[in-house]
C-alpha cells in the first residue's frame, strides 16, 4: 500500500528540482519542514509518556501500548512523507526501515498474544498481573498468597472490560465525549458523565464475557460448597495504588448470578462518574486509558467490620496504629453514616492498646441473604465496644503483618465473620502526610542544595563526581560513576550513559532524545537546569536528587536511601518481558545517536525513535541546502534591506516574516520574523563600526595590521560590488546565505516557543588570505562560538556550529551574536598571522571590543 | 506556525461524523472560533455538500456505516483535489492511518483531540491548500 509512495513523491518533486524551484515550491517545502518538526515533537511526547509509565512501575498493558503505537505510527509515517517531499525523496530506505519495525511490533502485538483470561479466581492471580485484574484484586491475591485470611472470589479482568467496550462501541463513545468535555463547565461534565454512564448501563455485553461470568460464579460456588450472595467491587487499574481512587467507584452488594451482568455494568459505569472524571483530570490521567477490572467475592454477613491504618496517617508515619470498628457491614463506616469505635495502639514498645473511644454505632448495615439493609443496633449493644481488647490486639498484629508484606504502611478494610475469624477485605498503601525522611525533606536533615530547578527527565537519586561535558571530545575518558554535567543535552551522551551515575544539563526538555535515553538507561537526569555548569565544580562530589530537582554538595546518604526504599515496589521487567514490554522496546529506545557516524543510516534504524531521529536530523540538512539553492530561484520575491551593510542583503518572506505593509525596501521595523530580526539587529549593532578603519595605533598590533588592511577594503563604498546575501524568513524561521568576496556563510535557524524545535545551524568557509590565515580565522570562530555554547567543528578553514534546544529568547540572543560575529570576523583572515591572536581576538569579541579600539589586556600578538 | 493564514478571517470547514451527539457540538464550537462550519452525518451527503458548496477543509470520521471515511476520502480527492481532509477517528489503526495519509489526507488524528490542536491542524490544512492552489494556478494559468 505504501510502496508506491516513493515513486509518486519522486515524480512530484523530481519534476521540480530544487535548483529551478519557484517560490511556491519553496513555501511548500518549508511547510513540510514545519509539519515534520511538529510530528517529531508529537512522537517524542508519546515516547516520553511510554517511558514514564515504565518508570512508574510498568503497569502498561497491551491496550495502552497498542494505542500509543497506533498514534505514534501515523505521525512517524507523516515524518517520513514530509522528509521525502522536503528532500525530493533522498532517503527511500527510511520507509523500508519503518515497515520492518512496524511488522516486528505487529508480530509482538498480534491477536492471541498476551490476551488475558476473562475471569481469574483470586487464588490463581499471580504477581505482576495488576494490569489484568486491577490493584485491589492483585493486592488481595498477594494477601492470600502470604497466608492472610481473605474471602474467596474471582476477578473479572480488564480483558473482559476491553471486549465489553469494544463490542458495544463504548470505546469510541468515551473518546468522543472526552473530546467534547474539554474546558467545559461542571454542568457539561455532569451531562457527559450521565450520557456515558447511561450508555454503559444499556450496552450489550459480548456473549463470551457473559458466559465467563456465569462459569466463574459457578466455580466459586463449587469451591465454597454453597451459593452465597456476591459483592461486585471495582478493581480499576491504578485504583488503590499511589493515586488513590478511594470511594470514587461503585460497589454492588448482594448480587445473584443472574444479576451479575447488570451489576458489572453498574460498576463499570462508575468509571465515568463525574467525580471519577474530575479525579483523573486532576491527576493527569486520561479517561480513554481508564480500565476497570471487577472483583466478585462472597458477600459476608459479618458481626463487626471496620478500617485499620497500620500507622497514624497524620502522625508522620510513626506512632500509633488505628482501628475503627462498627457492627455489621463496613458500609456505614465508609460512607460516614455510623460513628465507629476508635482504638489507638502504641506500636513502639510491642503492641499496646493506648486508648479506646466508643462510637455511637446506632445503626448497622446487614446482609440477610436477600440483599443489604440498615437496621438499628440495640442501645445496650451500641454502648459497648464492638471488639474486645484481645480482638483489637489480634487484628493489630494482622495489620503489622500486612505492612511487613507490602513494605509500607497500609490502609486495611477488615471484617469479623460469623465464625469469629478476621477476614481481610482489602489492603492498600496508606497516604502518609509529612512523610518519612525522603528527598523532599532533605533540607530538614541539614543538607542545603547548591542547585535547584530544571525538569526531571528520569527520576531517582545518585551521588558521584562532577564531570563537565562541553563537547563530544569531553566524552572520551568519561569516568565510571561520574555525574555528567553539560550545557546542552545531546544524544551523543548515549556513549557514556552506561557509566554515568546521573546527568544534569542546562538546557533541554523532558521529551528530548537525551531525556529519553536517560530513562531507557535508568540514569537519574535533571534537564533544563540553568547555572549548572557554573554551580558545579568539576571533580567535586555531589548528590543529585532528580526527582526533587535538587543537587546537594557531597554524598547525602539520607537522600540516596530514601529513594531506594521508594523504588522497592518496581517489578523486575527484564525477567518476564511481556508482549507490551517487547513492543515498547521497538518504539522508545534510541540506538541511532551519532549523526556523524557512518552507521547513521535508515538501515540501522531499529526503533520508531531511531526513525524520527534520522528524519529530524536530515531535515536540518535539507533546509540548510534548500536555502542556498532557492535563494537565487526566488529572486523575484526578494526585497532589499535599506540599512547600510557591507553587503547587499535581500529578504524573501515565506509568510509572517515581514510586516504586511512593508515596502520594497526593508527596514528593521518591517521584519517581524523573530530569528530574521535578531540576526539583522546583530548585523546592525552600532557598536560594530564596520565602515570605519580599525585603529592602527594598537600597541603590539601595529606590526601586524598594516594600515591598508585595517581600512575597509571597499574604500568608502558601502557595498562590495555584486555581493548579495539572501535571507529567507518566516515568523519563526531564518535561512541566511551570503557569498561575500571569497567567504561563504550560511545560517539556518528555527526559533519558536517550543524549545524542542529550536536550533541554529551555522557554517562558514573561505576567505581571500593564505590558507594558514584562513585556518586561524576558523579557529577564532570555533573559539568564540564554543564559548557561546555551540557544538563546533572545524576542518581546515571550514567551520560548522550547531546549537539546539535553547529557549526562544536565548536562541535569539545567539543569533544577534552571530550577526555581530559575521561582521567582526569579516576579512579578519587577512589580519591573522599568529595563533596567539585567536585568544586575544576572542577576548575582544567577548568584551565587546569589536573595533579593537583598546589594547588587549595581557598583550597580544 | 500559520503565518500565511493569520490575515484570513473565515474559511469553510465541513465536519462529517455519523454520531450526531458529537457532530453538532463540534460544529458549534468551530463556529465559535470564527470558522464557517457545517456538518453532515454520512459520506454521501458530504460529497453532495462538497459539490454544492465551497469547502476548504473537511474533518472526516473514519468509521461510519455505509461509505466509510477512507472511501469518502478517495472520492473527495478525486473530485476536489485541493480540498484538504483531516481524518479524525475514535477507532484508529496503523493501517487506516497510513492508507489515509497515502490517499492524500492532510492528517490522521485520533480522538480525543484538544480543540486548540484541531483548530491548529485545520488552519495548517487551509494554509497548505492556499499554497497548493497558488502552485496550480501558476502551472495552469486560467485562459483570459
Amino acid at each position: 500500500m505504501a510502496g508506491g509512495l516513493g515513486a509518486r513523491l519522486g515524480r512530484l518533486f523530481r519534476s521540480r528540482p530544487p535548483a529551478s524551484a519557484d517560490f511556491q515550491d519553496l513555501k511548500l517545502r518549508f511547510r513540510e519542514f514545519k509539519y515534520l518538526l511538529r510530528a517529531n515533537n508529537e512522537v517524542l511526547a508519546i515516547i516520553a509518556e511510554i517511558e514514564n509509565r515504565l518508570l512508574d512501575g510498568g503497569a502498561l498493558g497491551l491496550d495502552f501500548i497498542r494505542s500509543r503505537y497506533i498514534a505514534a505510527s501515523a505521525k512517524v509515517y507523516k515524518m517520513i512523507r514530509h522528509l521525502a517531499r522536503l528532500s525530493g525523496d533522498r532517503y527511500p530506505g527510511l520507509l523500508a526501515a519503518f515497515d520492518a519495525i512496524r511488522h516486528d511490533i505487529d508480530d509482538v502485538l498480534a491477536p492471541g498474544e498476551g490476551v488475558g483470561e476473562l475471569t481469574l479466581p483470586l487464588k490463581a492471580i499471580e504477581r505482576g498481573q495488576g494490569h489484568l485484574v486491577g490493584a485491589k484484586a492483585a493486592n488481595l491475591a498477594q494477601i492470600a498468597r502470604s497466608g492472610h485470611p481473605v474471602c474467596d472470589g474471582f476477578a473479572i479482568t480488564t480483558d473482559s472490560f476491553r471486549r465489553f467496550m469494544s463490542f458495544s462501541g463504548l470505546d469510541g463513545q468515551v473518546r468522543q465525549e472526552v473530546m467534547l468535555l474539554e474546558d467545559t463547565s461542571y454542568h457539561n461534565l455532569l451531562a457527559a458523565s450521565r450520557r456515558l454512564q447511561d450508555k454503559v448501563r444499556r450496552a450489550p455485553m459480548p456473549p463470551e464475557v457473559v458466559a465467563a461470568l456465569f462459569e466463574a460464579a459457578q466455580d466459586l460456588y463449587d469451591r465454597l460448597g454453597r451459593e452465597p450472595l456476591l459483592s461486585l467491587r471495582s478493581s480499576a487499574v491504578g485504583e488503590d495504588t499511589e493515586t488513590s481512587f478511594a470511594g470514587q467507584y461503585t460497589s454492588v452488594l448482594g448480587v445473584r448470578p443472574e444479576g451479575m451482568e447488570d451489576a458489572y455494568r453498574q460498576v463499570v459505569a462508575s468509571l465515568y462518574s463525574p467525580q471519577a472524571i474530575m479525579y483523573r483530570r486532576k491527576n493527569g490521567l486520561k479517561d480513554e486509558d481508564a480500565e476497570m477490572a471487577v472483583l466478585a467475592q462472597e458477600l459476608l454477613a459479618p458481626e463487626v467490620s471496620g478500617v485499620m491504618y497500620s500507622r497514624d496517617p497524620l502522625g508522620g508515619g510513626r506512632g500509633q496504629l488505628i482501628i475503627s470498628a462498627v457492627y455489621g457491614l463496613g458500609l456505614g463506616l465508609v460512607d460516614g453514616s455510623v460513628t465507629p469505635d476508635i482504638h489507638r495502639l502504641d506500636r513502639h514498645h510491642g503492641l499496646a492498646l493506648a486508648s479506646t473511644e466508643l462510637g455511637s454505632k446506632a445503626s448497622q448495615v446487614v446482609s440477610d441473604g436477600h440483599g443489604v439493609r440498615t437496621q438499628p443496633v440495640p442501645a445496650e449493644r451500641a454502648g459497648q465496644a464492638a471488639l474486645d481488647p484481645e480482638r483489637v490486639l489480634e487484628l493489630a498484629r494482622l495489620g503489622l503483618s500486612l505492612e511487613k508484606e507490602f513494605g509500607r504502611p497500609q490502609d486495611v478494610e477488615w471484617a469479623l465473620d460469623a465464625d469469629a475469624r478476621f477476614i481481610i477485605l482489602q489492603s492498600r498503601p496508606l497516604q502518609i502526610l509529612d512523610s518519612t525522611p525522603g528527598p523532599t525533606t532533605a533540607r530538614a536533615l541539614g543538607a542545603t542544595p547548591i542547585l535547584e530547578g530544571g525538569q526531571t527527565a528520569c527520576p531517582g537519586t545518585a551521588a558521584g563526581l562532577v564531570h563537565p561535558v562541553r563537547g563530544e571530545n569531553d566524552l572520551a575518558g568519561f569516568p565510571d560513576g561520574a555525574i555528567l554535567v553539560a550545557p546542552n543535552s545531546s544524544p551523543a551522551f548515549a556513549a557514556v550513559l552506561h557509566r554515568a551515575a546521573g546527568v544534569i544539563t542546562e538546557v533541554g526538555g523532558v521529551t528530548g532524545h537525551m531525556a529519553s535515553l536517560a530513562r531507557e538507561f535508568g540514569v537519574p537526569a535533571l534537564v533544563g537546569c540553568p547555572g549548572a555548569m557554573a554551580a558545579l565544580t568539576p571533580g567535586t562530589l555531589i548528590t543529585l536528587d532528580a526527582t526533587a530537582r535538587r543537587v546537594f554538595p557531597g554524598r547525602v546518604e539520607a537522600i540516596l536511601h530514601a529513594t531506594s526504599d521508594q523504588e522497592r515496589g518496581r517489578p523486575a521487567l527484564a525477567r518476564t518481558k511481556p508482549s507490551w514490554y517487547r513492543a515498547a522496546q521497538l518504539i522508545t529506545p534510541l540506538t541511532l545517536t551519532n549523526p556523524r557516524s557512518p552507521g547513521f543510516t535508515p538501515a540501522r534504524c531499529a526503533t520508531l525513535h531511531d526513525i524520527i531521529r534520522f528524519a529530524h536530523e536530515k531535515s536540518f540538512h535539507e533546509m540548510f541546502v534548500l536555502g542556498d539553492r532557492i535563494g537565487q530561484a526566488a529572486n523575484a520575491q526578494a526585497r532589499r534591506v535599506g540599512h547600510k551593510l557591507p553587503f547587499e542583503l535581500c529578504l524573501i518572506d515565506l509568510g509572517g516574516g515581514l510586516r504586511e505593509n512593508a515596502g520594497n525596501l526593508i527596514w528593521l521595523e518591517d521584519v517581524i520574523s523573530g530569528p530574521g530580526r535578531a540576526l539583522l539587529e546583530g548585523l546592525l549593532d552600532p557598536a560594530i563600526a564596520w565602515d570605519r578603519p580599525r585603529p592602527v595605533s594598537l600597541k603590539g598590533l601595529a606590526s601586524v595590521f598594516s594600515s591598508s588592511l585595517l581600512t575597509p577594503p571597499n574604500d568608502g563604498k558601502v557595498r562590495e560590488m555584486g555581493q548579495r546575501a539572501f535571507a529567507i524568513v518566516s515568523g519563526d524561521y531564518l535561512n541566511f546565505n551570503s557569498r561575500v568576496g571569497y567567504h561563504f556563510a550560511a545560517l539556518d535557524c528555527f526559533c519558536g516557543p517550543n524549545q524542542n524545535d529550536n536550533y541554529i545551524n551555522f557554517r562558514f568557509v573561505g576567505g581571500a588570505a593564505a590558507e594558514d590565515r584562513r585556518v586561524l580565522r576558523g579557529e577564532l570562530i570555533v573559539k568564540i562560538m564554543g564559548e557561546m555554547g555551540f557544538v563546533v567543528e572545524r576542518t581546515g578553514d571550514a567551520v560548522s556550529a550547531f546549537l539546539k534546544k535553547y529557549e526562544q529568547e536565548a536562541t535569539l540572543e545567539h543569533l544577534k551574536a552571530i550577526g555581530r560575529l559575521i561582521l567582526f570576523t569579516r576579512q579578519m583572515d587577512m589580519l591573522m598571522h599568529d595563533r596567539s591572536m585567536v585568544d586575544w581576538l576572542a577576548r575582544a569579541f567577548r568584551e565587546g571590543n569589536y573595533n579593537l579600539e583598546t589594547a588587549p589586556a595581557g598583550g597580544g600578538a | 506556525m500559520n503565518e500565511g493564514v493569520r490575515q484570513v478571517k473565515r474559511f469553510s470547514v465541513l465536519v462529517v461524523d455519523d454520531e450526531r451527539d458529537f457532530l453538532e457540538p463540534l460544529v458549534e464550537r468551530l463556529e465559535l472560533r470564527d470558522l464557517e462550519a457545517a456538518g453532515v452525518d454520512n459520506a454521501p451527503d458530504a460529497l453532495k455538500h462538497l459539490d454544492a458548496h465551497p469547502v476548504d477543509v473537511v474533518v472526516l470520521d473514519v468509521k461510519m456505516p455505509g461509505m466509510d471515511g477512507i472511501a469518502a476520502l478517495k472520492q473527495i480527492k478525486a473530485r476536489h483535489p485541493t480540498v484538504e481532509v483531516i481524518l479524525l477517528t475514535g477507532h484508529a489503526s496503523v493501517e487506516s492511518g497510513m492508507e489515509g495519509l497515502e490517499l492524500g489526507a492532510f492528517d490522521y488524528l485520533i480522538k480525543p483531540v484538544k480543540l486548540d490542536e484541531l483548530m491548529e491542524r485545520i488552519l495548517e490544512a487551509y494554509d497548505r491548500r492556499q499554497v497548493m492552489r497558488e502552485m496550480l494556478a501558476k502551472d495552469h494559468p486560467s485562459p483570459k
